[in-house]
């Protein structure tokens, strides 16, 4: 079964120069994908499209069965909150709040993770703590660090621990490393691949870092499945 | 669930809202203040007489007479016959008749010659009567009964001696330095125009102004005090009558035949009717207070408005991070809205603790030095729905932050990279 499909996708901004033109693409539940593009490839847009914050002006977006591109505004907020887990490239967690409450905001917006979540861990706290705990974030969490005590490398696994409680289908990560160095960014990957593995959900991570090709079960070049080409500057 | 998170936002960013806070809370606590002065100087009017049907005057208007009359404020444009006096006392519906004699004065202190009655029928309040502090009415010619006021500022006690000035000036040239009076009794603090006069009996006021003629002594006639209280002395006319009818349902009939008397120009005012002409005149300064205090609290909402706004800039990270996890437009307009309900709630509650406060502290010299009487500093339930508005007008505040930051992240999506 296909967690995300992209047919004969279109976009551009008010400016009509088409920005994305993907004919057909389709990842495979569970797979691991790996995006890479140089920046003015389309990656930003894409994203956008594929978390349902942008619309396609033209074709068909379904991610775990649901097209997508038809839902109403609230329906595909409320979609993403349920089927998507988000990892920025960095900043990804709200400074005022502990490790676990930021793990935990994930379900406050989603009552299907909330209701995962306490199946899978008998609380919501408690599913936080163990992902926190399978990321090595168990001395931080114990000693209650706050966000801006953790090192980038730890900020960005608390982020990985908030995209994956409530074991949603798709996991999208936008250049999740490119703060790191390369040791940190290996352990990272190798954590990133585990834990999702262990939820089979499926992976997207875009990033212009072409060595972290060798991790993934699959490479797509955006340059190549983009028909649009472009290189601007969003 | 979303408030602990917009409540754990507001508190990382509490000292940019502290000043906030505290522009709302001074502005409520002048709101408050002004809502509580204005109030307080109402009932401190409406305090200042009481048990009063009719108040009879020379002809003029209605709220010249009782400004003078019981407030000491200006002066009565003529006097009236002291027959007209015993002809009203005379009348089977009136249950009592004090006159009024204004014109002289101690020390920038009214003095009002009047009848012991006085004492006994004069009401203020809900119905107080007036109490001796010490001493008692006054029993001879040269007794004196003073306000708590006057014996307090002057440092009068029962047996001090004082003389009286012509007219009302505290500069008098003319003064009645040759009959002096004796204090006979002071009268318990009233919060009212009382407090500031001194009581003389009509005959007094007939006897210090024996050998006078129009306003200044005769020269070469010298009476002394003995002459003086051999003389009859029978006052020829008085400023103002104070009555109390028998029953209130003849009140309007005597204000009629009052008003129509053909032999002398006269008019009986309802001191309740007069005082409504008075708010009526006040009301433009009262709605002035308040367009003042009201603008205030707008311009501590606007200072509001512009910190949610410029908070913006820094907040854009957090808004786009909520939006990735899921929330939806109303979740961000909701965490703006809630901080602006937050800062101004505890902005209003925290102006209400500083109004009373500062009421406190001000309330003795209010007293002193306006002779306005605070009864209770604290809040009234007149105050809540104003201040439930201030709270309102907080909360909508936050709409247009709100709405801001959702386009905001409309806009960036999930981009942002900072």
């Amino acid at each position: 079964m296909a967690a995300v499909t992209l047919e004969q996708v279109t976009f551009s901004w008010k400016s009509g120069t088409p920005i994305i033109d993907i004919a057909k693409c389709e990842i495979k539940s569970g797979e691991h994908i790996f995006i890479q593009g140089p920046s003015g490839s389309g990656k930003s847009t894409l994203l956008n499209l594929l978390t349902g914050l942008l619309l396609p002006d033209s074709g068909e977006i379904r991610i775990a069965g649901c097209c997508i591109s038809s839902l109403s505004s609230s329906e595909r907020d409320c979609f993403r909150a349920d089927h998507i887990g988000f990892i920025f490239q960095m900043f990804n967690l709200l400074p005022y709040l502990s490790l676990r409450d930021n793990v935990m905001l994930a379900c406050r917006f989603s009552n299907v993770r909330k209701q995962r979540a306490i199946a899978q861990a008998g609380s919501v706290s408690q599913a936080a703590d163990q992902l926190l705990l399978e990321l090595g974030l168990g001395k931080q969490l114990h000693q209650r660090l706050t966000v801006a005590e953790l090192s980038v490398g730890q900020q960005q696994r608390v982020a990985v621990a908030r995209a994956l409680i409530g074991s949603p289908d798709v996991l999208i990560a936008d250049e999740p490393t490119s703060a790191l160095d390369r040791t940190t960014r290996d352990t990272f990957i190798q954590l990133l691949l585990k834990e999702v593995s262990q939820r089979n959900s499926t992976l997207l991570l875009v990033s212009h870092d072409d060595t972290l090709s060798p991790f993934f079960d699959r490479t797509l070049s955006l340059q190549q499945i983009n028909c649009a080409g472009v290189t601007d500057a969003i | 669930m979303l408030f602990n998170v917009a409540l754990a936002s507001s508190w990382s960013r509490r000292h940019t809202l502290f000043f906030i806070v505290l522009t709302i809370a001074l502005s409520v606590a002048l709101l408050i203040a002004v809502e509580k002065i204005r109030t307080e100087v109402r009932d401190s009017f409406n305090r200042s007489v009481s048990g009063t049907d009719l108040i009879v005057g020379a002809r003029g208007g209605e709220l010249q007479l009782i400004l003078y009359s019981i407030f000491h404020i200006g002066q009565a444009s003529n006097n009236i016959s002291w027959e007209s006096f015993e002809l009203i006392n005379s009348n089977k519906n009136v249950a009592w008749a004090v006159p009024i004699s204004l014109g002289d004065s101690h020390k920038g202190f009214r003095v009002v010659g009047t009848s012991s009655g006085f004492f006994t029928h004069y009401q203020t309040g809900q119905q107080q009567s007036l109490l001796f502090q010490k001493g008692k009415a006054f029993n001879d010619l040269f007794d004196a009964v003073i306000g708590a006021d006057v014996a307090r500022q002057l440092g009068y006690q029962v047996g001090s001696r004082l003389t009286l000035s012509h007219g009302v000036g505290s500069a008098s040239f003319s003064q009645h330095d040759d009959r002096p009076f004796s204090v006979a009794g002071v009268l318990r603090s009233t919060g009212t125009p009382v407090d500031q006069s001194v009581f003389i009996s009509s005959e007094a006021i007939v006897a210090i102004h024996d050998g006078w003629q129009s306003g200044s002594r005769i020269p070469g006639q010298q009476i002394s005090v003995e002459e003086v209280r051999k003389k009859v002395l029978q006052p020829k006319e008085l400023t103002a009558i104070l009555l109390g009818m028998k029953s209130k349902l003849s009140t309007f009939h005597l204000q009629r035949q009052i008003n129509n008397y053909k032999a002398e120009p006269l008019q009986a005012v309802l001191p309740g009717v007069a005082l409504q002409q008075l708010w009526q005149l006040i009301r433009v300064a009262e709605n002035a207070l308040r367009i003042v205090s009201g603008c205030v609290v707008l311009a501590g909402l606007i200072g509001m408005l512009a910190v949610l706004l410029t908070s913006l800039g820094a907040r854009r990270k957090e808004m786009a991070i909520m939006r990735a996890i899921g929330a939806r437009p109303w979740h961000i307009i909701t965490l703006l809205v809630f901080e602006s309900t937050l800062v101004s709630a505890i902005g209003t509650l925290l102006g209400v603790l500083l109004s009373v406060g500062l009421l406190m502290l001000a309330q003795p010299v209010l007293e002193t030095q306006f002779g306005l009487f605070i009864q209770s500093t604290g809040l009234s339930l007149d105050d809540a729905p104003l201040l439930a508005g201030v709270v309102l007008a907080g909360a909508a505040t936050g709409l247009w932050p709100g709405y801001r930051a959702y386009q905001m992240t409309a806009a960036d999506g999930l981009t942002l990279r900072c």
